[in-house]
C-alpha cells in the first residue's frame, strides 16, 4: 500500500480522519494556495477558496474513486472552486470574467500583498488576455512547472492538447510583452 | 518546453524570473491554514446540529397535506352553500312576522268566504229553493223535510243555475255570521278535502 493509499484509508476512517486530514492539508496547502492565487490574485480571496477546497475534499473523500492521484483530484477541486469564485465575483459586479480580470490586473499594484515590479504586472495582464483554459495551462506549466501527464489528470485534457495550448499561450504572451 | 526552447520562441518572457511573481502572503499564514479549515468544518457541523429541527411530524404528513387541506376547503364550501340556502337575506328581517303568523295560524281561523261556501251557501240555496217551490206550487205545505237533497240538486243542474258564493252572499246581505266555526268541530277529513279542493296559495294570500 502506497503512502497515498494509506492516507486515503485514514481519511475515510472516522477514527483517524481528523489527523489524516491535517496531514493532507500540511502536504498540499502551499501548492494549492499558489495555484488558486494565480487565478483569483488577492490573498483574501485565495484564502477563502483554499479553505473551501479543503472543506470540499473532506466532505467528498468517500466519493474519491482513486482512479487518479489524490493531489490531481484536489487540484481539480481547487481549480473548479477558484473559477467558480471569480465567476460569482464577476456576476456580482455585473461584468464578464475577462473584464473582471482586467480590472484585477489594473489594480494589482494597490494590493498590499503584492510587490511585483512593472514587468511582473505586465506579465499578469498578458496572462489575463488568454482564454480561461490557456491561463490554467500556462500557470501550471510556467509557474508551477507541473509535468504534462500530471496536468492531464488535473485538467482532464490530453497531453498533446496541453502542449499545443501552452505553445499558443507562450506566443500570445510574448507578443503582448513586445507590444507593451 | 524547456528554458532554452522558451528563450527561442519567447525571449522576453524567458527574461522574467519564474521565482519572482510579486505575490506575497501575510506572515505565518501557512502555519494557520489547517486550524482555520478544521475550525470552519467544526463550526459548520455545529451549525448543522443547531439547524436540525427537534420537532417531528407523523410519517407521510407532508405527502398527504395537500389532500387534507383541499378536503377541508371543499367541506367548508359545501357547509357555506347550505347555510346560504337555509337562511335567505331577508330571513332575520321577517322572522318576527313569520312567528306571529305561525302563532295565529294555530287557532285555525277560517275565512268568511270559505265559511259561506261551506255552510251558508247550501243553507241559502235550500232556503231560496224552498221559497221558489212555495211560490210555484199550489201546495201550501212544502218543507225542507219534504224535499229530498237529490231533488234540489237535480233542479239546480237542470235549470243551469250558475251561482257562486259571492253572488249568494250579495243576495242575502241580511245574513250575519257572528260566531266563528270552531276548528274542533271539523273532522280531519273535512279539512283535508277542503285543502285539496281549494287553491292553497290563494288561501295563504287571503290570510
Amino acid at each position: 500500500m502506497t503512502d497515498e493509499q494509506l492516507l486515503v484509508n485514514q481519511l475515510k476512517n472516522p477514527k483517524t480522519q481528523e489527523q489524516a486530514f491535517r496531514s493532507l492539508m500540511t502536504l498540499y496547502k502551499e501548492r494549492l494556495y499558489w495555484h488558486i492565487r494565480k487565478i483569483v490574485l488577492s490573498h483574501d480571496d485565495a484564502d477563502d477558496v483554499l479553505q473551501n477546497t479543503f472543506i470540499k475534499v473532506f466532505k467528498n473523500i468517500h466519493s474519491f474513486k482513486e482512479n487518479s492521484k489524490l493531489y490531481s483530484w484536489m487540484y481539480r477541486i481547487a481549480t473548479n472552486e477558484a473559477i467558480t469564485f471569480i465567476n460569482k465575483k464577476a456576476a456580482k459586479q455585473h461584468v464578464d470574467i475577462s473584464e473582471l480580470q482586467h480590472k484585477m490586473a489594473d489594480t494589482l499594484h494597490e494590493d498590499t500583498n503584492y510587490t511585483g515590479d512593472e514587468i511582473q504586472e505586465l506579465l499578469q495582464k498578458a496572462i489575463f488576455t488568454l482564454p480561461q483554459k490557456q491561463q490554467l495551462v500556462f500557470n501550471l506549466k510556467y509557474f508551477e512547472e507541473m509535468k504534462y501527464n500530471e496536468m492531464s489528470e488535473v485538467l482532464e485534457t490530453s497531453v498533446g492538447a496541453l502542449k499545443a495550448s501552452y505553445f499558443h499561450a507562450v506566443k500570445k504572451i510574448e507578443e503582448f510583452l513586445k507590444s507593451h | 518546453m524547456n528554458k532554452e526552447d522558451l528563450h527561442k520562441i519567447a525571449p522576453k518572457l524567458s527574461e522574467i524570473s519564474l521565482k519572482k511573481t510579486g505575490f506575497k502572503i501575510p506572515a505565518n499564514y501557512f502555519e494557520t491554514v489547517e486550524d482555520a479549515v478544521i475550525a470552519e468544518l467544526k463550526a459548520e457541523k455545529l451549525q448543522q446540529k443547531q439547524v436540525e429541527n427537534p420537532f417531528k411530524t407523523p410519517e407521510n404528513y407532508f405527502n398527504s397535506l395537500e389532500d387534507i387541506v383541499l378536503t377541508k376547503l371543499k367541506a367548508e364550501a359545501i357547509q357555506k352553500n347550505n347555510i346560504n340556502e337555509e337562511i335567505s337575506d331577508t330571513y332575520f328581517a321577517n322572522v318576527e312576522d313569520a312567528v306571529f303568523n305561525k302563532i295565529n295560524s294555530t287557532s285555525k281561523v277560517i275565512s268568511l268566504k270559505s265559511k259561506i261556501i261551506k255552510y251558508v251557501a247550501p243553507i241559502s240555496i235550500a232556503a231560496s229553493l224552498l221559497l221558489i217551490f212555495t211560490l210555484n206550487t199550489n201546495s201550501n205545505k212544502v218543507t225542507f223535510d219534504s224535499l229530498a237533497s237529490s231533488e234540489i240538486e237535480n233542479w239546480i243542474n237542470t235549470n243551469n243555475i250558475d251561482i257562486d258564493a259571492l253572488s249568494i252572499a250579495a243576495m242575502f246581505p241580511e245574513i250575519e255570521l257572528t260566531t266563528e266555526i270552531d276548528s274542533k268541530s271539523l273532522s280531519d277529513d273535512e279539512v283535508a278535502n277542503y285543502l285539496t279542493d281549494e287553491d292553497l296559495e290563494s288561501i295563504i294570500f287571503e290570510n
